[in-house]
This record gives structure tokens, C-alpha cells and sequence, in this order.
């Protein structure tokens, strides 16, 4: 291969005082004696107290890369060329013991599962003191260090977290412990990878405050590893897209997320729901075809079957870097020929809503009973819904959003004095009870196809029992929908005979979304149907959504934790907090008018990939157990608009503020509309008990 | 922790319930005549009746059931039918104390090299040395006990003569003499379970190698050996800890073809004999026995697991 | 992972863009990528499975020990002139405990029976009910634990405690206790193993169903009207049948472990005279002491053989199950 040294790369400044410097970092791993390549010439620089991030698509070798950075790599990975420099120094050709001073005292990382990340065998205490005992401290000292960094990263209570075990301690609070062992000796590099991925919106935007705040104090340099590219966004000065294992654009973060150089950046940009873009201005813009799979031999542009401007310049030449700007290159033939990649149109022009409701919730309740405690998993909800209907049902975790979507499937019984109707006709509690046109009108969209497939079913059994059980369809006539259910969806009539493990993510979702189709269905609850899946995946199946309920006048609800997705797709939007609707409205009001103050700080934590800055609302503590809901308001104790005397004691109605739009709180529109004083206290962590 | 220690006392003590009820049935509902096997062939059938009446036999099975768990609690489960004038907790006294013996021996053999062996192939991992561990305990540990122990008897007590080929151990026997004696059948166990304890230490180990915070130890700028000492071993033990537990419980109750070829006399011969006897109050108490060994092992296993992982202690209810 | 390279990781092959629309038709090398047609597909991933089992060392060694073993049980008379108790006579007289010679393979047992015959004959009985009640086991457990997996509840605590407490007893012990008091046919000994192997199997299986049952395909086939019956047997149990056949694999080793053990311990069932492991070293253990080793060790040597080369095979199974 010929290593060309990026022109944008060499005005960065000289290797050998770079916090990190990946110089045509080439690495494979050995599959069967077989050396499958994952990196491909990876080269950048950080500066001291930079902030670099590194996005892309799953198997793009981001996290390769960052792990690479600290020498972590797996027994089968074989370095084939290239170097990684830390202050000058190549940390591939170091010894044991020199790498084991690097890692103590020059560079340290932030995992993405922190829950994972600690031995669940030893006090907090003791993990976070042992940092510092490799540097040489006596235990009392260390314990005592211990203390002191727990402090740093804003813990309310460190003596008390110190002497709990990982798992008696939140996914948030815990990623500081781990943040807080990264920085002991204060390291010169901070890898970060996905440190925010599975935590609740709130609790990831804590911590990526957290991180910008010590970078300030520390002037570490930093490597971040996001899909996000809202995170990458919010917290670094430069980034890297990568594909494929190589680097295809590199630039000033803003700069490129606003004029992407490079058609991969500008179609994985335009493929996310961003800028407010709703169902009815655009479709999103897909990637056609797959991500490379790991190690394949790729042809001399890494992106030449998935590009749009793809020709045999491109078949035949390996890109050169084309810097395009001050410290921006792009890997690519035809710059020049970027404006040709155009945003789709809308694909849904007219559009129209019913007016009766399909499925009305009256009083729902639900309640558990876990360990001889009633846990209230939802508190007298009234939703409804209208035909061809989307609405967005949001929260942070444990706010009852599932728990909704099982009751209104049937999975499980409401408590008694609720009900839910199917156009104006009570429905059984439970989905067995129910008749068959009850059952026929609701299905589901499970997160996680691989579970939600048969795996020892083919694609064709799958769709064609379910047709066969939901309708009067049979035989020969059976065989024939199951043929177009599947071409709906945009599946070959070749998948039909797979089984799901032949099949990638996206086409896993599609049979998972025929089936849910199958039997014609009045709503199709979605439950984070795009969540597990790759951007450019996500928007097709977006745009499969848009357009099936386009054509069926299907209502949808759609639960999910992200905001810009709710924001393309739903109509209405519900937000759930502690199993109680705090507000509803429709999308357009929600994202104008005043909100509820749970919704307001919600929508502040969203880091947006546009760049937007807005001022950020911290909510204080964590959620409060649903087994002990305060008294009240429930989001009293955690409201940064709390009226004293009055939220902890009365808990408010629903009142409308608008035609259609209504939470549920004290305050009048004109106290909403005030700007919010945030108090220092605010930021730290406190346990919950 | 103490009351982790409760729960788990109290869920042992419903198993063993349900297990006496199981052997009590065993013993009682199949077709059988203790009294006429006592009385002989040849006995009268008053003598029969008389045994009937003496022994209880034809009280209701409620009854029977309520005397047998009455001497469950008190440990006196009367005398013996084929050793008249013998107390059945006097002749199980002498066994357990065997048994013990030649458990404790073969578990202190085994127990360093197994683990040992273990942690050796899961560090070693897919190389020929983890192969060589990994099938050598699959072979060893698939051979039944009593068949290993005929070899070895033949090899090293007979065909090399260096060790006592049965072991009729001297009344006056030092421990050192008495463990010369024991070896051979304890060689015998350790054959069995070197495999079995290796292999489930190899997956545990390498599980915890794998696991994340493993990684975050190494990341810490520890060494490799400080990563094990510290931070692998305490979670991957802990299989390890909980298959040793019932084990052991199977080891003293379990051995009895061991124990026929070597003539020793352990708990296991004693069941046999007296299930061929048949001798129903020391069969009941000799298998009682095993199953409170058992409970008892599996309850010191699962605390020193709740000592090793906090977690476990939440995980009650799953893993019953 | 590393058997997941071969599967494509995501395919998407949508249009509805307007400048991907005939990319989504003509860029895309799907066949390529992920094969040819489904069918194909199908068998080559068996053909894979097979190939990862042949090229085993374990896997073949363990499967020609017990090729082996089942040819002997079928056709002994292939292997051997003689009859398992026929007494060998050489030159008109009755030769006991002659040394293995050339025409005595294994030598001559304490009555004159020629041990390599007995070796021979001894493979069938320890197949037969060894194989019958690990299949019986099996199909009982996987039912129970289907069953109670499936349903939860307290049916499932019950017969949780109950498989509890049997396995608090080694199934040795417990055979023997039936045994004496229903005395040994061979039906007897092959439902007695049976029955005290059905816990095991049991907890195996509901452990493997509890996992099925909390996937969404289950609460799918709910949601569409399914009932308990189809969701269990078409649903759940294709998903459990390869921990099923693992177990099985493994429950057979351990019925002939147990098998040998009782015969050893004189609770064999049939004709005393007849061929049998467990049997046979239980009775000649003794003159190994006078260095009469053969009649003695070559039973020990055939029943380890045997339960070697199942757990050779069991093994292997599980291995490539897991990958």
C-alpha cells in the first residue's frame, strides 16, 4: 500500500510533542492463520489539550483504534506497520514495565459500560484506591486519594460510595468512579469510548459536562469514541470519520458536521434526523448497501460500492487526502462533485390524521409487587390515539414507557378500574383473553430483532404463521402475501428462505416489521425499533415506517430516548416520568411552546449535532425508586422549578396551556417562561437510597 | 450477610424435608417385608407379628413419617435390624469418621493441582498445553472411580508393590502409615475429579480473564500477576468453589464401588450392606447422613460464594 | 465473533432516495456477499458444523471408540469364535486363568471363558440400557423442563425443590435403594436410571427454556394468538434441542458409568453367567492380588474405553453447539 503523508495532517505540528500521534497505523487480526485487516493507514494527531473525536458506523475500527492507543489489543492482532507516539515516544515498542508506567501515570481510559467496567468482588473504595497505591501510596493514603477524586468528579457523598459495591450504585454514578480512576496521576491522554452510550440523555449530558469541566481543570488531551454524532460534536475541537478502517475525513469538528468534505460524512450526516427536519419535509437519506465486513480486501476507495459518485477513477486509483480547508482534509476523487449528492424529497406530501381515537387508555394503573412492596409502574394514565396517528412516547429509563406498551399489548393486566378500548369497544386485559380482531389490531415492533426472530424459523414460516393466525388468509393465496408483505418491505424473495442469523441488523428489522404488518393491524407499537441499529440502517427503517403508515393509515406508538427521532417521526408527543404522563402535545407545540419543567431539562441534555448550544438544565439526584414515589409532584424533588410548600405537598392536574397541549404542573405559562437560575449544588452526584 | 445466611439455611432445611420424605417412601411404600425378613424364612408368625407391633411397621404411614423425622431431629434412629443390640448412630459414627478421612485426603490432593491446572490452560488458552490439561481431564474424569482404583490397585499396589493394595489399615496405625494406606484409593478420586475441577476452573478463569473489568486492571498499569492475584481469581473461583461443595457431599456417600475394592469402610459399604440386608433403620440413616453432608457442604459452599461476590447474595431466588 | 465474518454485517438495500435508486439495484453485490441461495446457505452452515467436528482430533477419536463398541453389540460373533460363556477348551481341556497367549487374547478367566470374547459380548448389555434409559431421561426431563420453564409458577418451586433434594443424593445411593426393594430386572434397572437422571435433565433444560422464554419471539407468538402447547413445542423446543442432544450425549456416559457401577456392585440384572463389564471385574477384582490382572483389567479398560469415547463425543458436540 502507499502510504501518502495527508498534507492536512503534517501542518499539525511535529509528532513528537503530540499528546497522541497515530502515524499509518496499519493492524489485522489473525482469523484461522488468516490476517484480516481492520485498520488501514489510521494516522492523526492530538495536541496536548485537545479534544479529538472518533466517529463512524459499527466495524469502522474506531474502538480498535482507541484501544490501540493504549496498546490493548487482543492475542490476535497483529500490528503490521505504522507507529503510536505518545509525547514522542512509540508505545508499540515498549517494554511490559515501561507500558505499565505509561498506563499509570501518562494515559488512562473511560469504558462504555462502567457497570462492566468494575469487579463487581470489591468496594468502590478499594478499586479506586489501588490507582493510587500503584503510585506508590500506602493504603491509608491511597484510601484517603480515593476520597479526594471522587470529590473531584462531583460526588456528593464519597465516603459513602466508597464503601458500596459496583452493583449498588447507578450506571451514572458509577461511569464517575470510573472517570475518576481514569484521572488519577492526572494523565496526559484520557481515551474515552462511547462513555455515555447506554446511559439515560440526563445522565450522559452529567457526565459529558463532567468531562469538559476536568479537561478544562486538567488540560488533558483527549480521544473520544462516539457513534453519537451529537456527542462528538458538543465535546471536541477536531474530528475523524472513519470507514472501513482508514480515516476518510478529518477537520475542525464544526467545520465538517456543517460542510462535510467527504460523501460517507455528508450521507451519514444527512441520514440523521437533525435541524428540526420533520416526516413531511423529507425522507431521510440512506447509505445503499452494507458496511464492508471486517477484513474483507476493499477495493482502492473503501466507500467506492456505497458512493453515489462513485466511478472508475475511483475503481481504479486510490483516493489522494485533498485538503479542503485549514486543517481539514477529505479522501476522496470528486470533491468537486459533492453538491450532486442532494437531500431526498419528502415522501410523504399529504397526510392526514383521523379524529376518533383507535385505542383510548381510561385510568391505567399498573402495579407490581416485588418483594412484598407494591412498586405503581403507571399511575392512572388517559392516552389516546388516532387513526394513522404516530405519537412519540419519551422518558429516561424506568419512567414506565414499556410498561405502557405491555399493558396496551396485553402482556400485561392493568389493575382493575382502568380500561383500554379499540374503537370505543373495551378490550380484555389480557392479549389471551382477547378476541381476534383485538388481537389482529395490535402488534408489535420489538428493539432487538435477534430476539424477536425465531431463530430457527425461516423468514417465510415467521411471516406466513403469523398471517395465517392473524387473518382468513390461507394456502396457496397465503404464500402469495407473504411474497408481497416481503417486497413491501423491501426484502427479496431469496430472504424469504434465510434464517434470521443469514441476515444483517436492518433486514432482521424489516421481517421483524412485515411480521408486525402481517395481519394488518390497526397500531403497531414500536418499542426503540432503530435503537440497536447503525445510523444509515436507521434511516431506512424510518423511512419504511413513514411510508407503511402512509399507505395503511396505521397508528403508531413509538417509544424511544431520542429526541431528533420522535422530533422526524411522531405527531403528538407523550413524555412519561415515574409512570405518569407529565406532558403531551403535539410535535410542533412541543418544540415551541413552554414545557413542562421535566421536558425542558429532557430536552436541554440532547447534545445536539447541530451545534446549537443551549443552556443546559441539570437535573439534581437520580430517579427516584418507583417502589417510593415522593409525595407530591413526583419530579418535585429533582425540578429546578420547585415551589416550596406547594409541589412536595400537592400533586398537580393536567391542565391545558394550549389547545391540545397539556402537563402536568403547578406553574402558570408565565412562570415556564422564565429563564432558569442553575445552582452550583445542582451538578453534583448524590446517591439514591 | 447474616440473613443471606438464614434464607439459605432455611431453603437447605425444606430440601432435606422433602429428601427424607423421599427415602422414607423408597424405604416404606415398595413392596417389602422387613419383619418377616428379620423373623428369617423360617420364623413363626407370631414372631412376625410381634416384630410388626414392636418396630411400629403397621402404625399409619403419618405416623412412621413423624418418628422418622422425630429421629432425624434427635440423631437416635434406634437399633439396627441386622446388628441387633447395636445403635444404628454408633455403627455410622465409625464410617463417616472413615469417609471423612478419605475425602479430606483426596480433596487436598486434588484441589492445588486441579486448580493449579486450570488456571495454567485458561492462561494458556488453545495452545498444546491447555489441550494436553483439558483432555487428559476429560478422560480421567470420564473413567468410574472404582474402575481407576482396580488399575492403580494393579499397578502400583501389586505389579510395583509401592503402596498397600487394600487398605486393612493397623488399629494402631500412625497418620503417616494410615495416609500410605489411604493414597491409593485417594489417587483413585483424585483421577476423577482433577479433570472435572480443572475444566470448570479453565471456563471460569477464562471468563473473568475476558471480562471487562479485567481489562480495566490491566488499564490501571497493573502487572499481569497483580491483575490475576487481585482481581481475576476472586470472581473466577467462584465455580470452581461452588462444584468442589457438592462434590464433596456426592464423595461421602458416593465412593461405594471405590470402597468394595479397596475393602475400606466407609459410609458407602455401610448403605450397600445394609440395603442388601435389608437393615431399613440404618439405611435411612446412612443415606440421611449423606443428604446433611450434602446440605452442609452446599450451604458452606454458596456462604464463601457470597463472601466472594456481594452479587450472589441478591441472587438468591435465581439460582434455586 | 469469528464465525460471524462470513455473515454480512448490514444490508440495506433501500431506495425511496432519488440518487440511490439505482444504486440499490445495480451497486449492490448482494449475491456476492451473502451467497447463493438460501438452501445452500443452509447446508453449508451443517457442512460447517460437520467440518468442525472431523477435523477434531477428539471428536473422531471418541466417535471410532464408540463405532467400535456399537459394531461388537451388534454383531459380536464378527469379533470373536467364541460364545461370551463358553468355556474355552484347548486340546479337549477347560483352561482357567490362562495369561493372554495367541490364541487368548485377553487370557481366560477363573471358569475358562475367554475374557477377549466376554470384552466382546460385554458391549451390548451396557449399550442397550445405558442408551434406553438416557433416551428415556432425556425425553422425560425435556418435557418437565419445557414445561416448567415455560409456565413458571408454583408448579415449577415445587418441582424445583423436589429436583433439589434428589440431587442432594448421589444417584449411586438412591439405586440402590430402589433396586433392593424392587428387586432387578432389566426393565427395573433401566427405569430406575431413568427416572433418577430425569432431575438433572430437567434442571438443564428449564435453565435453557427460562432463557428462550424471555426473548420477544416468545412474547410475539403470544401476542398473535399462539397457545401454550405451539409456543412450547414449535416455538421454544427447536431452540432447546441442541442443549438436548448435548445432554443426551452426556447422560449416556454417565448411564454406563452407573450401569457398571451396579453390575460391579453384584445389581445386574439377567443370567449371572452372561457377558458383563461391571459384572466380570466385580467378580475377578480379587485375583488381581495374585497377578491375575487380565480378567480383571481388560473389563476395567473396555467400560473406561466407552465412557471416554463418550465424553470425547459429548464434548465435541458442545463445543461446536456453542460456537
Amino acid at each position: 500500500m502507499t502510504v501518502t503523508e495527508p498534507a492536512g495532517i503534517a501542518d499539525r505540528g511535529d509528532p513528537a510533542t503530540a499528546a497522541l500521534a497515530v502515524q499509518n497505523l496499519e493492524l489485522a487480526y489473525e482469523v484461522r492463520g488468516v490476517p484480516r485487516e481492520v485498520l488501514r493507514d489510521v494516522t492523526f494527531q492530538i495536541r496536548p489539550g485537545e479534544a479529538f473525536g472518533l466517529v463512524g458506523e459499527s466495524g469502522c475500527g474506531k474502538s480498535t483504534t482507541a484501544y490501540a492507543a493504549l496498546r490493548y489489543l487482543p492475542d490476535n492482532a497483529v500490528v503490521q506497520g505504522g507507529a503510536v507516539l505518545a509525547n514522542g515516544v512509540d508505545i508499540l515498542k515498549m517494554s511490559n514495565s515501561q507500558l505499565r508506567e505509561f498506563r499509570s501515570t501518562q494515559a488512562s481510559m473511560v469504558y462504555q459500560d462502567p457497570v462492566q467496567a468494575m469487579n463487581p468482588a470489591l468496594k468502590i473504595g478499594r478499586q479506586v484506591a489501588e490507582c493510587y497505591q500503584i503510585l506508590g501510596q500506602s493504603k491509608s493514603e491511597a484510601m484517603a486519594s480515593a476520597g479526594d477524586a471522587l470529590r473531584r468528579v462531583k460526588i456528593a457523598d464519597p465516603v459513602r460510595v466508597l464503601d458500596r459495591y459496583p452493583h449498588q450504585l447507578s450506571g451514572g454514578m458509577l461511569q464517575r468512579v470510573v472517570i475518576a480512576m481514569a484521572l488519577t496521576g492526572d494523565p496526559k491522554l484520557l481515551v474515552l469510548d462511547e462513555p455515555t452510550t447506554g446511559l439515560d440523555a440526563t445522565v450522559e449530558a452529567e457526565v459529558l459536562d463532567l468531562v469538559r469541566e476536568l479537561r478544562s481543570e486538567t488540560n488533558a488531551a483527549i480521544l473520544l469514541i462516539a457513534h453519537n454524532l451529537g456527542v462528538i460534536r458538543s465535546m471536541c475541537d477536531r474530528v475523524g470519520v472513519m470507514y472501513a478502517g482508514r480515516i476518510v475525513e478529518e477537520g475542525n469538528a464544526q467545520v465538517v458536521f456543517d460542510n462535510p468534505e467527504h460523501p460517507y460524512t455528508k450521507g451519514l450526516l444527512n441520514a440523521i434526523p437533525r435541524q428540526g427536519v420533520r416526516k413531511t419535509d423529507r425522507a431521510l437519506f440512506t447509505i445503499p448497501g452494507n458496511l464492508p465486513l471486517i477484513g474483507t480486501p476493499l477495493p482502492t476507495c473503501v466507500y467506492v460500492d456505497r458512493c453515489p459518485l462513485a466511478d472508475d477513477v475511483c475503481r481504479t486509483q486510490v483516493p489522494p487526502v485533498v485538503p479542503v480547508g485549514e486543517g481539514h482534509w477529505s479522501r476522496c476523487h470528486h470533491i468537486d462533485r459533492l453538491a450532486q449528492i442532494t437531500e431526498p424529497d419528502a415522501q410523504i406530501t399529504e397526510y392526514d390524521i383521523g379524529t376518533d381515537n383507535v385505542i383510548q387508555l381510561n385510568g391505567v394503573s399498573k402495579t407490581f409487587r416485588q418483594r412484598g412492596h407494591d412498586v405503581p409502574a403507571l399511575v392512572s394514565v388517559d392516552l389516546g390515539f388516532h387513526e394513522g396517528e404516530t405519537l412519540g412516547l419519551v422518558g429516561e429509563s424506568g419512567s414506565g414507557k414499556s410498561t405502557l406498551a405491555k399493558t396496551l399489548l396485553g402482556i400485561h393486566s392493568p389493575d382493575s378500574g382502568g380500561n383500554i378500548t379499540l374503537r370505543g369497544r373495551e378490550m380484555k386485559s389480557k392479549a389471551t383473553d382477547r378476541i381476534a380482531e383485538s388481537t389482529r389490531a395490535i402488534s408489535m415492533v420489538f428493539q432487538n430483532p435477534d430476539s424477536a426472530l425465531n431463530r430457527m424459523w425461516t423468514v417465510r414460516r415467521i411471516l406466513k404463521r403469523t398471517l395465517t393466525k392473524l387473518t382468513d388468509v390461507q394456502g396457496a393465496e397465503a404464500d402469495r402475501r407473504v411474497e408481497e408483505l416481503a417486497e413491501a418491505m423491501r426484502l427479496s424473495p431469496r430472504h424469504l428462505d434465510m434464517r434470521p442469523r443469514q441476515l444483517s441488523g436492518g433486514l432482521k428489522q424489516r421481517v421483524a416489521i412485515a411480521r408486525a404488518f402481517a395481519g394488518s393491524p390497526d397500531v403497531v407499537v414500536c418499542d426503540e425499533p432503530t435503537s440497536a441499529l447503525d445510523v444509515s440502517v436507521q434511516a431506512a427503517i424510518l423511512n419504511l415506517l413513514a411510508n407503511l403508515q402512509n399507505d395503511e393509515r396505521t397508528s403508531y406508538l413509538f417509544i424511544t430516548h431520542d429526541i431528533g427521532v420522535v422530533r422526524y417521526l411522531a405527531d403528538r408527543i407523550a413524555v412519561m416520568y415515574l409512570g405518569r404522563i407529565m406532558e403531551i402535545g403535539s410535535t410542533d407545540v412541543m418544540f415551541s411552546e413552554v414545557n413542562h419543567p421535566y421536558t425542558e431539562a429532557l430536552l436541554s441534555a440532547v447534545p445536539s449535532v447541530d451545534g446549537e448550544a443551549e443552556n443546559r438544565i441539570p437535573l439534581t439526584g437520580e430517579i427516584p425508586s418507583p417502589a417510593n414515589p415522593p409525595s407530591g409532584c413526583v419530579f418535585h424533588t429533582r425540578c429546578h422549578r420547585v415551589i416550596e410548600g406547594l409541589c412536595e405537598v400537592t400533586e398537580p392536574e393536567m391542565q391545558e396551556i394550549s389547545p391540545g397541549h397539556r402537563i402536568k404542573c403547578h406553574l402558570t405559562i408565565e412562570q415556564l417562561s422564565v429563564p432558569v437560575e442553575i445552582k452550583e449544588s445542582a451538578t453534583l452526584a448524590t446517591l439514591a437510597d | 450477610m447474616f440473613r443471606y445466611v438464614l434464607r439459605r439455611l432455611a431453603l437447605s432445611l425444606i430440601t432435606l424435608l422433602i429428601l427424607i420424605a423421599v427415602i422414607f417412601l423408597l424405604t416404606r411404600v415398595f413392596p417389602s417385608d422387613p419383619a418377616r425378613q428379620l423373623a428369617g424364612p423360617f420364623g413363626s408368625q407370631e414372631r412376625v407379628d410381634q416384630l410388626n407391633r414392636d418396630l411400629g411397621l403397621q402404625d399409619p404411614m403419618i405416623t412412621q413419617f413423624g418418628r422418622l423425622l422425630r429421629d432425624v431431629v434427635t440423631l437416635d434412629f434406634g437399633e439396627s435390624y441386622s446388628q441387633p443390640g447395636e445403635r444404628v448412630l454408633d455403627l455410622i459414627r465409625p464410617r463417616l469418621a472413615n469417609s471423612a478421612k478419605l475425602v479430606l485426603f483426596a480433596l487436598i490432593l486434588t484441589l492445588p493441582l486441579s486448580i493449579v491446572g486450570g488456571i495454567i490452560a485458561a492462561r494458556k488458552k488453545d495452545t498444546l498445553l491447555d489441550r494436553t490439561i483439558v483432555n487428559i481431564g476429560l478422560a480421567s474424569s470420564s473413567i468410574p472411580e472404582f474402575v481407576s482404583g482396580v488399575l492403580l490397585q494393579y499397578i502400583i499396589g501389586v505389579k510395583l508393590g509401592w503402596l498397600p493394595a487394600v487398605t486393612n489399615i493397623p488399629d494402631d496405625a500412625s497418620l503417616i502409615t494410615e495416609l500410605r494406606y489411604l493414597l491409593l484409593p485417594a489417587l483413585a478420586i483424585v483421577f476423577v475429579y482433577f479433570g472435572y475441577i480443572a475444566r470448570i476452573t479453565r471456563a471460569g478463569t477464562i471468563t473473568a480473564l475476558d471480562a471487562d473489568y479485567t481489562r480495566t486492571a490491566y488499564m490501571k498499569g497493573l502487572s499481569t500477576r497483580s491483575v490475576v492475584r487481585k482481581h481475576v481469581l476472586r470472581n473466577s473461583l467462584q465455580p470452581t468453589v461452588a462444584v468442589t461443595g457438592t462434590q464433596i457431599g456426592y464423595l461421602f456417600g458416593g465412593l461405594v464401588g471405590l470402597e468394595v475394592v479397596f475393602n475400606y469402610p466407609g459410609l458407602g459399604l455401610l448403605i450397600l450392606n445394609a440395603a442388601t440386608a435389608p437393615d431399613f433403620p440404618l439405611l435411612q440413616a446412612g443415606v440421611i447422613t449423606v443428604a446433611i453432608i450434602f446440605m452442609l457442604c452446599t450451604l458452606g459452599a454458596d456462604i464463601l460464594i457470597a463472601y466472594m461476590n456481594p452479587r450472589a447474595r441478591m441472587n438468591l431466588k435465581e439460582s434455586s | 465473533m469469528s464465525d460471524d465474518v462470513d455473515v454480512p454485517l448490514e444490508g440495506d438495500p433501500t431506495g425511496g432516495v432519488a440518487a440511490s435508486e439505482a444504486l440499490a439495484t445495480e451497486a449492490i453485490p448482494e449475491a456476492a456477499v451473502v451467497g447463493v441461495d438460501a438452501s445452500t446457505e443452509r447446508k453449508q452452515v451443517r457442512k460447517e458444523r460437520r467440518q468442525l467436528l472431523l477435523r477434531s482430533p477428539g471428536f473422531l477419536f471418541g466417535f471410532s471408540i464408540l463405532v467400535m463398541w456399537v459394531l461388537c453389540a451388534a454383531v459380536p460373533s464378527w469379533f470373536t469364535k467364541w460364545g461370551d460363556n463358553e468355556v474355552v477348551r484347548v486340546d479337549g481341556s477347560v483352561i482357567p486363568r490362562v495369561s493372554p497367549r495367541a490364541d487368548a487374547w485377553f487370557g481366560t478367566d477363573k471358569i475358562g471363558n475367554d475374557v477377549f470374547a466376554r470384552i466382546i459380548y460385554g458391549a451390548r448389555p451396557v449399550l442397550i440400557v445405558a442408551v434406553t434409559a438416557a433416551v428415556l431421561a432425556v425425553a422425560a426431563g425435556t418435557l418437565l423442563g419445557l414445561t416448567v420453564g415455560y409456565f413458571r409458577g408454583w408448579v415449577d418451586e415445587v418441582i424445583g425443590r423436589i429436583i433439589e433434594a434428589l440431587l442432594s443424593i448421589p444417584v449411586i445411593l438412591l439405586a440402590i435403594m430402589v433396586l433392593t426393594t424392587l428387586g432387578r430386572s432389566q426393565t427395573v434397572i433401566i427405569l430406575t436410571i431413568a427416572v433418577l437422571f430425569i432431575p438433572v435433565v430437567t434442571r438443564t433444560v428449564r435453565s435453557a427454556v427460562l432463557a428462550e422464554a424471555q426473548l420477544d419471539y416468545v412474547t410475539s407468538a403470544k401476542l398473535r394468538g399462539e397457545n401454550s402447547l405451539f409456543v412450547m413445542t414449535r416455538e421454544i423446543l427447536p431452540n432447546v434441542t441442541g442443549v438436548a442432544v448435548v445432554e443426551l450425549t452426556v447422560r449416556i456416559g454417565y448411564a454406563i458409568f452407573t450401569v457398571a457401577t451396579l453390575s460391579f456392585l453384584g445389581l445386574n440384572a439377567g443370567d449371572s453367567s452372561a457377558a458383563d463389564w461391571g459384572r466380570d471385574l466385580g467378580k475377578q477384582y480379587d485375583t488381581i492380588q495374585a497377578g491375575q490382572w487380565w480378567a480383571a483389567i481388560f473389563p476395567a479398560l473396555a467400560i473406561a474405553l466407552l465412557v471416554i469415547g463418550v465424553n470425547l463425543v459429548a464434548d465435541s458436540l458442545d463445543r461446536v453447539n456453542k460456537s
